[in-house]
This record gives C-alpha cells, structure tokens and sequence, in this order.
C-alpha cells in the first residue's frame, strides 16, 4: 500500500492476562446483576420445571378434540377465541413464573395468542398477556408481570383470530425463577439457536425477544464495567488513562459475541448442508420448513397444461399465492397484488380473463368450479366456461378459461 | 461440478474486467493498490456487465453469452491497454514495522474473517433462495428474464389486468430496478439449469469485494494494516450484513456495498482532490442508484458531503436548509406526500422502541451501536474539523434519512413489524463503520490527517 503509516496503536500497558482477567470478571458480574434482575426469591428451584401435560388439559372454547399427542384445536367460531386451559392446575406464580406452550403442529400464521390465568386470593377474575409469537413454541415471561403470584390457578391458552388450520398442543411447561434456573435459561437462550427453519439467525436476532436476557446488553454493560474499572485505577495511580486497554476490552467484548454468532450461524450451516446438500432444487424446496405448499405447486406446476399461456393464482391468503406462484415462474403468473386505499380489492371481473388463461384457486372462498355445467362460478353468480385441468376437492382447482 | 465452475467463471469474468477498469482508472494516482482495484473492481465489472445487458435489450438483441463474454474481454483489454500507458508510481515503504502484537491482530482479525464467509458460502451454494423478498420481489424477474433472454417488462397487478398483453409480466414490486436480477441472470446464462443456489454467487463475491474495498480504504486513511484488518472483521462481523451474504437474492446488500464503497472514495477524494477517485465514488454511486429505489435517497446524504468538501460553509447552509425544509414541511404541509415509493408523514410514528431494540438489545450489530455513539461522544471536538467535516455532514445527513424514514414516512410500519429496520439500517452500515474508522484513525495520527487533508479557500478555513 502507498499510504503513510499512522503511529502503531498504542499497545494495552496492562498485560494481555489482565485484560482477560478484567473482561472475564466484568462479564461474570453483568451476568450475576442479569440474574439478579431477573430471577424471584428463591436460590434453587425444586423442582426446576413443572410439566403440564395436555391430559391435564382442557379445550374450554372453541371446536377440538383430545388425542394422545395432545389437545388438537380445530376451529375456533368467527370473532370468537378458542381457549385451551388446565383447570386443576394450581402452582406457586411467585416462583413459577416462565411459561412454555409446545405445539404438536403449530398455531397457522395470522392468529394472536395470549396467555390466560386465575389467582386464588382474587377469585372471579382472569388474567390475560400477550404472547409475543411468530412461529415455534410459545414462551412467555410473566416475572415482572403485576398481576402474577401468589397462587395461580387455572392456566390457558387463548387464540385470536381465523384459525385457518388445526392446531395441536402437545403441553406446557412452567420454569422456575429461581437464581440457578434463570441462570441455566439465561446461558440456554443465547446457544439454543432459533428455529429449525435454517435462516431464522442469519436474518434477524429478533427470537432474542423471548430470551430472559439478551447477550448483547450483558456484553455491553461488561465492557461499561471492565472500561471504568480501567479509568478508576489509572486515576487512583495518577496515570494517564489506558486507552489501548480500553479498546482492547472493547474489542474482546466483540469477539466474544462473534464467537457465539459463529457457534449459531455453523449450527445453521450443518443444518442446511443436512437438507440440501446433494439434492436437486425439487428436493431442496421439499425440504423446506413450508414443503407442503410446494407439494401443492408442484402438482399444478406438472399437471398436463398448456404452456406459455398466462396463469391467475386466486387464494384468500396473499402470502400463499404469492409463494405457489413462484414455484411457477417462469410462467406468466398474476397473483392478487392490486392496492386499494378501502378494504380489500374488488373481485376479478371475469372479462378480465381472456381464453386460454389458466387459474389457480387455492383455499379461494366464495369461487367455485361447477363441473356439471363446466364453469367457473364467481361469489356473485356471473360465471365463465372453464376447462378442468385438476381439481382436488373445494380447496384446489387448475382450470383453463375457454 | 460443472455448473459450479461455470458460476465461478460468470463472477470471475465480470470481476477481472473490473478489476482492469479501476487498475487504468488509478494508475499513476497514490491510490493504486491492488487490495482497492479487487474491491472496487467486483462492483464496477458487475455494474459494467449489467449495462452491457441492458444495452442488449435496449438494441433488441436476445442475451448471448458469447457476445457478453466478447464485451467484457473487449473492456477488460482496453482497460489493461490504457494502464499500459500510465507509470505506475513507485510503492511506498512502511515507516512503521508491525508489533508482534499487530501481526497477531492481523492473522486473527484475517481468520475471523475467512471463517465466516467460508461458512456462509457453503450455506448459500446449498440451500434455494429464501426469504419473502428474495422470491417475491426479485428472483422472480431473474427467472423470467433468464426464460426470454431480454428485460421483459414487470407492471403492476392492475396494469397486468388492464392490457391483457401476454408479454407483460408481474410480481410483488414490479418497480425494483433491475440490476441485481440481471446478475443472477449473468451467472445464469453460464449454468445448465436453473440453480437457486449457484446464482448466489454474486453476493458472496459483494461480500469480498466489500471486505477488500474497506481495508483498502482504511490503509489509504491512515490505518495501519492490522488496524485496518480490525475494522473490517468489525464490518464482516455484522450479523445483519452476514445475514444478507447468506440468504442470498435480495439487493440490500449490494446497496450497502455501492453505498459504502461510494461514501470512501468521496470521502478519500475530499482529501487528496484526485479527479480519477471522485469518477470511481461516481461510478459507485451510478451503481448504488441503479440497485434499489433507496439508492437515490441515500445518495443525496452523499451530496452533502460532496457539497462540504467543495465549500465548507455551503455544506452546513445545505444542511441548515433542508432541516428547515423538513421541518416548514412538519409546519405547513400536508399530512401525507408520497415521495420516491414512500408516503412522508407530517406526524411522527413512535418506533423508538423497535430502533433500541434492534440496535441496542438483540444482537443484529454486535457493538456496533454503542461503539459509534461512544466514539462520536468521544471525538466531538473533531468532528467538523476540515479533514472531517464531509465525512461528518454524510453521516449527519444519513442519520436525518433514517429517522425521516422511521418516523415520519409510511416505512415506519415495516419498522413496527420488523421487516424493514436492519434492512434500511444495512445500506447504511458500511459506510458508517468507515466513519467510526475514520474518526479513530483521525485521533490516533492528527498529523497524518491533517497533511492529507485538502488545503481549504479563506473562507473555509
């Protein structure tokens, strides 16, 4: 390089052991005040973990039924909320307070759920919070919630919204607040990974949302720590503040949260290798986490159509055409895109297809294929002759307009 | 195995003809360096490419692999024939010999680097494009161009509707600029099937060349070579930006590469005032403008550095003005204006607590956040220092674009449900990470800063 060299960077006049020792001792103690935020009363929690399983479980609202996988939540009625609840469960919230809703098949997108209990010194009284919940199992963390402790009575689950799929709970689990408990979560959460997906780390820390604390601030705070331990004893020595070693803890504090980014993201990378790796790019979508809708696509990708021509993909869920459509390209797919400032965008008119288009009506209320008469039937009755190229119940239908 | 190769040789071909570019572009100059020529020549080859392709279409003729292939060489050559013609200047000798400690910083920071990019591209070379953007909004137009061989238009779902026409086509965001498909296309053309993983290929080369281009930078600012090495492993380290090497397909991260590679060389042509690096930051920018609509948008932070560098008064009246501009608009304008694919919002969106979240507590950047503000806390007497005070109105200017977008445009939505925030804050993040650098290496050698720094007019000064 043809650049003037700067000064070497100061070197760290502490030795590189202390500088290990003070980040080591700096990192120990922001973890001790993460616990000590965040853990009850207790030192030990005997036991650590109260099981719930779902034959202690009930569906108190809501169209389901009791397997031996768990509770199996199927329908939920229009603006109503299915709740599944253990009724006779009664657990000391003070030291309880960590709670886990493992799914056997998981809630489908779109759904809100919360997290619903008694107490027995209010009775008559339910309690709900949120859930903070995309995917994988549903944690909640009700330490510092105002209206948990004492004697908790009567746990549920409550579901929001268009329950499109049925959902399976196969238990619950409540964690222990104690100090050595929070401490083992605490550690758990930061190497647990996220979910088996394959690209939940490499997009976003945001699953760092249900971690009872977060690397990252714990690491920042010992650095605030290890840095001021630094500048108080340059001080007490009359000595210019060790600047080399206040980079140098900054830069350990780094390292420190790569190599834990490493040990996740080559987590991610045998995964991904395990999936995919010598497989050809069908075998690859198949598997993938949403591999049944790519059942679905491929089917209509490779039944006997015509080519070349254009292929409408009409779905109440715009995520889901937009996803099968894909798995088209390149054809000439449209999917429902159309903006509207009020409500949703009004219904495709049927002139708007011309002969030889082919549609995809997928999970598509109100559309019907009429195979008596050969048609494709709008909600409102006006109708279009049609072609049936394949057709798999009310839910799956590839029709060529003629 | 075969098409692997072919990929390579796709990245590589684009590559070499950049590299050449910006060797003829720089001969002569004190910046010819090579580590510079890789990093910048990956951009500049891809860039050249996709112009060449769209130059293709524009004349009507089908993609041909050979006849690209003929005009890369053809560039590749004619750039090596002009170097030719300039002497090189004679390479400098390092005043200062590395410390043990230094050369273990450097191997240590070298290793951290290579085993993370080793790691992600065995990732990408396996795995189908994922991520809702990657599908919906961009690889779509790669597939179907790769199918016709030329930029087929993408319209909107109405339009689609509207004109019945069979040649027109539509996706999710049939407004993205089509450089980043027309670099899968490329790799594309040179692959037997169609590969989801192989025409990742492009990003992890981004990556490099983004790495390359930083530490070449950070030497020509001073930095010495472990120090610089230190700061692109800090770079290379980002999750977010990891993230986006890996999921390969969406364009934030060549943004963020075009960005950053732009906002250095301005940066490093506001101090020496060589022509021939301001027409590199310009290429860099033409790129960065032709990667994603935002592009425009952060490019404008970057006129006002360019304005500070010119005259140092008229970048702060800039600055001044379009405060009092944002805020006359706050005042007086009306409640929504749509602007560049957002809708400006005269009533600010309260997303605070999404920003520190992703910033401060989920480890999206490492220390990133708290490093930056510390050392601008640090170095705020510095900071409008002439040898600083371009580099200071960019990134001042960039902090106006981000909380503009968060909180008073339509974007703040995407800021509330998460899926626009490290995306956004990525385009930025090289560049800023180049201005904590240079804010470090500005302490640590005042002297060498402020004798490259440019001789200001009177009223500069």
């Amino acid at each position: 390089m043809s650049s003037v060299d700067a000064p070497s960077l100061s070197a760290p006049r502490l030795a590189g052991w202390t500088i290990v020792a003070i980040v080591a001792a700096a990192l120990v103690l922001a973890l001790a005040g993460a616990v000590a935020l965040n853990a009850g009363a207790h030192l030990r929690g005997t036991p650590q973990t109260i099981a719930v399983p779902a034959t202690a479980m009930t569906i108190a609202r809501g169209q389901g039924r009791a397997t031996d996988a768990g509770l199996w939540l199927d329908a939920i009625a229009p603006g109503d909320v299915g709740l599944l609840s253990a009724p006779g469960l009664v657990v000391d919230g003070d030291a309880y307070s960590r709670i886990t809703w493992r799914f056997g098949v998981e809630p489908p997108g779109g759904v809100d759920l919360a997290m619903t209990w008694g107490r027995r010194d209010r009775p008559g009284t339910v309690y709900s919070a949120p859930i903070d919940w995309t995917r994988g199992n549903a944690t909640i963390d009700l330490t510092r919630h105002p209206d948990w402790g004492g004697a908790v009575h009567g746990i549920g689950l409550a579901v929001r919204g268009r329950l499109s799929a049925p959902m399976l709970l196969a238990d619950a689990s409540l964690r222990s607040n104690a100090w050595d408990a929070t401490l083992a979560d605490i550690v758990d959460d930061w190497f647990a990974g996220t979910r088996a997906d394959g690209i939940g780390v490499m997009t976003s820390m945001r699953h760092e949302a249900s971690h009872v604390a977060p690397l990252l601030p714990i690491v920042a705070a010992a650095i605030a720590l290890g840095a001021a331990f630094v500048v108080w004893r340059n001080r007490r020595r009359r000595e210019n503040v060790d600047a080399g070693a206040i980079v140098a803890i900054v830069l350990a504090g780094w390292l420190v949260l790569d190599l834990r980014m490493q040990a996740l993201l080559w987590q991610q990378h045998a995964a991904s290798w395990s999936a995919f790796a010598g497989r050809t790019l069908d075998e690859k979508r198949a598997a993938e986490r949403d591999a049944p809708i790519f059942s679905v696509a491929r089917r209509i990708r490779d039944a006997e159509r015509p080519r070349g021509g254009r292929v409408l993909v009409l779905s109440d869920s715009s995520a889901l055409a937009t996803r099968i459509a894909w798995f088209l390209y390149p054809d000439n797919v449209w999917v429902d895109m159309r903006r509207s400032t009020v409500g949703p965008p009004p219904l495709l008119p049927p002139e708007a297809l011309r002969r030889g288009d082919q549609v995809v009506l997928v999970l598509k209320h109100g559309f019907a294929w009429d195979p008596a008469g050969g048609r494709l039937v709008w909600p409102d009755g006006r109708s279009r002759e049609a072609r049936a190229i394949l057709v798999d119940g009310p839910e799956l239908a590839l029709l060529e307009i003629r | 195995m075969i098409d692997a190769l072919a990929a390579a040789a796709s990245v590589a071909l684009s590559w070499g003809a950049g590299v050449l570019v910006v060797r003829a572009l720089l001969r002569g100059t004190s910046d010819d360096a090579p580590p510079l020529a890789i990093g910048y020549g990956y951009l500049v080859g891809a860039f050249a490419t996709t112009l060449a392709m769209r130059a293709m279409a524009l004349a009507h003729v089908r993609w041909n692999l050979p006849v690209l292939v003929a005009i890369l060489v053809a560039l590749g050559a004619l750039a090596a024939w002009l170097a030719r013609k300039r002497p090189a200047l004679p390479r400098a000798q390092s005043h200062v010999k590395a410390t043990g400690i230094e050369r273990a910083a450097l191997a240590v920071a070298s290793l951290l680097i290579v085993v993370r990019l080793s790691g992600i591209a065995a990732d990408a070379m396996v795995s189908p494009l994922r991520g809702y953007d990657v599908w919906a909004h961009w690889a779509t137009k790669t597939r179907v161009w790769l199918e016709t061989g030329t930029l087929s238009p993408f319209v909107s779902a109405e339009t689609w509707l509207a004109r019945g026409d069979p040649s027109l086509y539509m996706d999710a965001n049939p407004g993205h600029p089509g450089t980043v498909p027309l670099l899968q296309v490329w790799t594309g053309l040179f692959l037997r099937d169609w590969s989801e993983s192989l025409i990742k290929l492009p990003w992890l080369a981004m990556a490099i060349a983004l790495a390359c281009a930083f530490y070449a930078q950070a030497r020509l600012a001073g930095a010495t070579a472990a120090v610089a090495a230190i700061a692109t492993w800090l770079v290379m380290s980002l999750p977010v930006l990891d993230g986006h090497i890996a999921s390969a397909g969406a364009a934030d991260l060549f943004l963020a590469a075009a960005l950053g590679m732009a906002a250095m060389a301005t940066w490093r042509w506001a101090r020496t005032r060589d022509r021939r690096m301001a027409m590199l930051a310009a290429i860099a920018a033409a790129a960065a403008a032709t990667i994603k609509v935002e592009g425009l948008i952060w490019l404008a932070a970057l006129l006002a550095g360019v304005v500070t560098a010119v005259n140092r008064r008229a970048g702060y009246a800039l600055a001044i003005v379009a405060v009092a501009a944002f805020a006359g608009y706050l005042i007086f304008g009306p409640e929504q204006y749509p602007l560049l694919g957002y809708v400006l919002l005269s009533r600010p969106v309260n997303v605070t607590g999404a920003l520190v979240d992703h910033v401060f507590v989920f480890d999206n950047w490492h220390l990133a956040g708290y490093v930056l503000i510390a050392l601008v806390a640090w170095r705020r007497r510095a900071l409008f220092a002439p040898a600083l005070a371009p580099a200071t109105i960019t990134v001042a200017a960039m902090v106006g674009v981000v909380v503009v977008v968060f909180y008073f445009s339509s974007a703040a939505g995407g800021v509330l449900d998460e899926t626009l925030v490290n995306r956004f804050l990525l385009h930025a993040a090289p560049t800023l990470a180049f201005y904590a650098l240079l804010l470090v290496v500005d302490a640590l050698a005042p002297s060498t800063a402020n004798a490259s720094a440019p001789a200001m007019k009177p009223a500069d000064a």
